[in-house]
């Protein structure tokens, strides 16, 4: 008898635990690429921010600046000459692992950026690489090419945001992603608040596709500006359409601009998901 | 054109204290950008001041706030001198489905005319002085759309139902 109650109770459990499991596990499915593509802009981005930060505030690299090291977490920083003679290249040093930076987040490993001229003037090209880079639990690889587009007809600096053959690798995560984008410097580029980059504000469109870590194809939209506020880490406003293949079509929603967090809303018709960027 | 009431609720009803939201609930923000975005959404005159001024008016969407004063100013939204005024300027807009996003004097005054109503269901008991009508759910079919448990950022769960009049 005790054999197969034992038996019968343990068929009971296991069914009762993988039926809660299985939801669990879809749930995870159905946000997983969102998840990916939220987590691909974010990195890419942050690497951006740490450049134009340390390009603001090097007075070869533009001509406002203060030769700043803009944070404690840096091990090294340093331009290839003493003279504005371009090319130029930056090392952005982060050391070894966990240094914790001012903004609480994990980066190790060496960002280098080569400058074809200054980063404020129209037609410069910046080629951003990085070796054996991290940020947090993800190594970045692959090749960012921003290139300065000059003023809009509402006087907004743009510039060209392209990612070739990105790669973010990390336990579980094996995310291959492209895009091409606009990046437009929509506040704090005012003379006197330049070398301050934490005012600056900027609305990214574009699109980005690439392949999540199941190996699922997918492509990103953006319909409505992504708002990168550099008070914040995180986008706090913006839409896309995401499409994965087979899949219904689905819409991801970073908020009203209010909000800094890493959470974001992903809708399929009348089904809403929370999606959290994981750092 | 749909006309839809959008609103966070908590158990006793309660949607507002002292012209702020009683709690903070970053999902349900973003659930309520998702939904309105695109759309006209009409406000209470109180409603719109109690948004801080940096982030007025709502992006992504037209806005219109109601108010009797006739001195009422701010840019960048339509001011209408009645509720009726608002959902006419929206549908002459051609809007597929109109919000009306409080505060408790605006939704007590479109509750009967509404065809659908989005609620997030707070799982809180605040203090308060607003309140989100009573209405009866026997009229409406509904459906859960959202639901939130408590995290790090969340300090109370939720659900998110969309009720819709039956016909
Ligand atoms: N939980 C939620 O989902 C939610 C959503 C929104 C707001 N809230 C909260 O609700 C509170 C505000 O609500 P409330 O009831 O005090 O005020 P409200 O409904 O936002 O605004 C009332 C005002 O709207 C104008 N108004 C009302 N009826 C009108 C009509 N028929 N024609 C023209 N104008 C009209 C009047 O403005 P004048 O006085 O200028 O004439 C009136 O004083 C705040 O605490 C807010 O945080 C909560």
């Amino acid at each position: 008898m005790r054999p197969l109650l034992f038996f019968l109770l343990s068929l009971f459990i296991s069914t009762t635990f993988s039926s809660c499991g299985e939801t669990e596990r879809d749930q995870d499915l159905e946000t997983l690429t969102a998840r990916e593509v939220a987590l691909s802009y974010h990195v890419f981005d942050d690497a951006l921010r740490e450049v134009h930060r340390f390009a603001m505030r090097d007075s070869l690299l533009n001509d406002t600046g203060i030769v700043q090291r803009f944070n404690s977490c840096i091990e090294d920083a340093y331009v290839s000459d003493t003279v504005a003679v371009f090319p130029l290249y930056l090392t952005i040093n982060y050391g070894g692992d966990t240094n914790i930076c001012d903004d609480g987040f994990n980066r190790f490993g060496v960002i280098r950026a080569a400058f074809s001229g200054k980063y404020l003037n129209k037609s410069t090209v910046v080629t951003v690489t990085f070796d054996e880079y991290y940020k947090d639990q993800f190594r970045i690889d692959g090749t960012v090419i921003l290139t300065n587009l000059g003023l809009n007809s509402d006087g907004y600096m743009m510039f060209d945001w392209e990612v070739i053959d990105g790669h973010i690798t990390g336990i579980n995560t094996n995310i291959t992603w492209e895009g091409e984008h606009e990046k437009t410097w929509v506040a704090g580029r005012s003379f006197e608040s330049q070398s301050n980059v934490d005012d600056d504000i900027f609305h990214i469109e574009g699109i980005s596709k690439g392949r999540n870590s199941r190996g699922n194809t997918f492509e990103n939209e953006i319909t409505n500006p992504y708002v990168a506020d550099y008070s914040c880490q995180w986008f706090t406003a913006g839409t896309s359409s995401l499409d994965i293949p087979n899949l219904e079509a689905r819409r991801l929603n970073f908020g009203l601009t209010t909000e800094c967090d890493n959470l974001l809303i992903e809708r399929r018709n009348n089904t809403y998901l929370e999606v959290e960027i994981p750092y | 054109m749909i006309i839809s009431l959008i609103a966070a609720v908590a158990a006793n009803n309660v949607i507002g204290v002292k012209g702020d939201l009683p709690w903070h609930l970053p999902v349900d923000l973003k659930f309520f950008s998702e939904t309105t975005k695109g759309h006209f959404v009409i406000m209470g005159r109180k409603n719109f001041d109690s948004i801080p001024e940096k982030y007025r008016p709502l992006p992504g969407r037209p806005n219109i706030v109601v108010t009797r004063n006739k001195d009422f100013n701010a840019t960048n939204v339509t001011v209408c001198a009645s509720i009726e005024a608002g959902i006419e300027h929206a549908k002459n807009h051609h809007e597929s489905e109109v919000f009306i996003i409080g505060g408790g004097d605006i939704y007590r005054q479109t509750i009967g005319i509404a065809d659908k109503i989005y609620i997030t269901h707070i799982d809180a008991h605040p203090e308060g002085d607003t309140y989100f009508p009573e209405f009866n759910k026997d009229e409406w079919t509904s459906e859960l759309i959202l639901e939130k448990g408590v995290d790090d950022v969340h300090n109370h769960a939720f659900t998110t139902f969309v009720y819709t009049r039956k016909s």
